[in-house]
């Protein structure tokens, strides 16, 4: 299954779930930010997730509910940079490029507010999922 | 006999504690309303009663159309399992889920040893909680699924020696209320129903013993099983779709008497 199907499916159940087009969204569509969404809404699109692809769903990985918990952590530990940070988190979220990781750890030391959680990075865990 | 006066959803049914005979009643009333029923267990004496096994893995009936899905909390099959053992058995995952579980630990509060405690969080309220997440969840990606908790009279006004009892019936309450806050705007609605003395399953030994109590109810006499089928299979309907996230008494005024 490719990362754009994945994607697809994604935007669908999105789109579905805040009844807005699909061709609205896109892999970098912010959940949390650009979209009203809640924990309710992060829940449902688990469930559409897990029955339309056939995967169990965790969603503390999905959703990198612990993301910001493991940056702080690393950061205490005297770790400032981006790369080194993402590098370090990389096994806790093997389904995140070390590109996209290391630019939601820039954007964290950067102070930037609210989760970043976007389509693609959904799309991410899709694949990754699928792939077993 | 309980029958089917109101539409219920089409969709299949899971019975947790489907091999109580309250479930079996239950069960039989269903399938006459046309609706799909795997009763769930959790120990093979709960299924001692049931007519012969048939298939694989658990596959004793209790009624011709009715597979039992064996639920435990560490083997290979899991709470979590459910839904997808239930489109196994069924077709289709629940659309409905009756939750007949009910705790076997009776003692003081201040009788239970810690592994009878650690065992009766396990038995009583984990496994409850992990398949209603289970099952509401799968409901969620419907959109679609009704919850109903059978609960106790003794959840509010335990007799000395139910405290662990009324413990797990109050958190099952509390759970399938929250369900309900939750996912009611999304088509998963759910609601408890408290029920007296009953004459059947462990309801009628203790009544046996205590032909007294039959007289306390205002009705004077105790609720029927029947009475309770007919209940549930009225909450299961659309009708009754607006009763969500509540507790209902079904007791004949009982809970509303002052002691003598």
């Amino acid at each position: 299954m490719s990362d754009s199907v994945n994607l697809d499916v994604v935007r669908r159940l999105t789109a579905a779930i805040f009844e807005c087009d699909p061709a609205e969204l896109t892999a970098e569509t912010r959940l949390m930010l650009d979209l009203p969404c809640e924990s309710i809404d992060l829940l449902e699109l688990s469930t559409g997730l897990a029955r339309a692809c056939g995967v169990n769903m965790n969603d503390n990985a999905a959703f990198l509910r612990s993301l910001e918990f493991h940056f702080a952590r690393l950061q205490r530990e005297g770790h400032t940079e981006a790369a080194e940070i993402a590098a370090l988190c990389g096994p806790e979220f093997p389904h995140l490029a070390p590109e996209r990781l290391t630019g939601l750890a820039a954007a964290w030391l950067a102070g930037e507010s609210g989760p970043q959680l976007s389509l693609g990075d959904v799309a991410a865990y899709l694949d990754h999922a699928r792939r077993g | 006999m309980a029958e089917c006066t109101r539409a219920i959803p089409d969709g299949p049914a899971l019975l947790l504690g489907g091999g109580s005979a309250l479930g079996r009643l239950l069960a039989a009333a269903l399938t006459r309303c046309g609706i799909p029923v795997a009763a769930v267990a959790r120990r093979a004496e709960d299924l001692q009663d049931a007519p012969a096994p048939a298939g694989e893995g658990g596959g004793t009936m209790i009624l011709p159309s009715a597979p039992v899905i064996p639920l435990e909390l560490h083997d290979a099959a899991p709470p979590e399992t459910l839904p997808e053992r239930c489109a196994a058995a069924l077709g289709a995952p629940p659309r409905h889920m009756v939750d007949l579980l009910h705790s076997r630990f009776e003692a003081l509060v201040g009788a239970a040893a810690p592994e009878e405690v650690r065992r009766w969080a396990d038995n009583d309220i984990a496994l409850r909680a992990r398949c209603l997440a289970a099952v509401s969840r799968s409901m969620l990606s419907r959109r679609a699924g009704r919850c109903v908790f059978l609960s106790s009279g003794a959840a509010d006004r335990p007799a000395p020696g139910q405290g662990w009892y009324a413990a797990a019936k109050l958190a099952g309450e509390a759970l399938y209320r929250s369900v309900g806050v939750e996912l009611g705007g999304r088509g998963v609605t759910t609601c408890s129903l408290r029920v007296s003395w009953l004459d059947a399953g462990r309801g009628a030994a203790f009544l046996a013993k205590r032909p007294e109590v039959r007289g306390i109810s205002p009705l004077r006499r105790c609720v029927r099983p029947e009475e309770v089928v007919s209940a549930v299979l009225f909450l299961l309907s659309e009708d009754a779709c607006a009763f969500n996230a509540v507790t209902l008494n079904l007791d004949g005024g009982l809970h509303a008497v002052k002691p003598a």
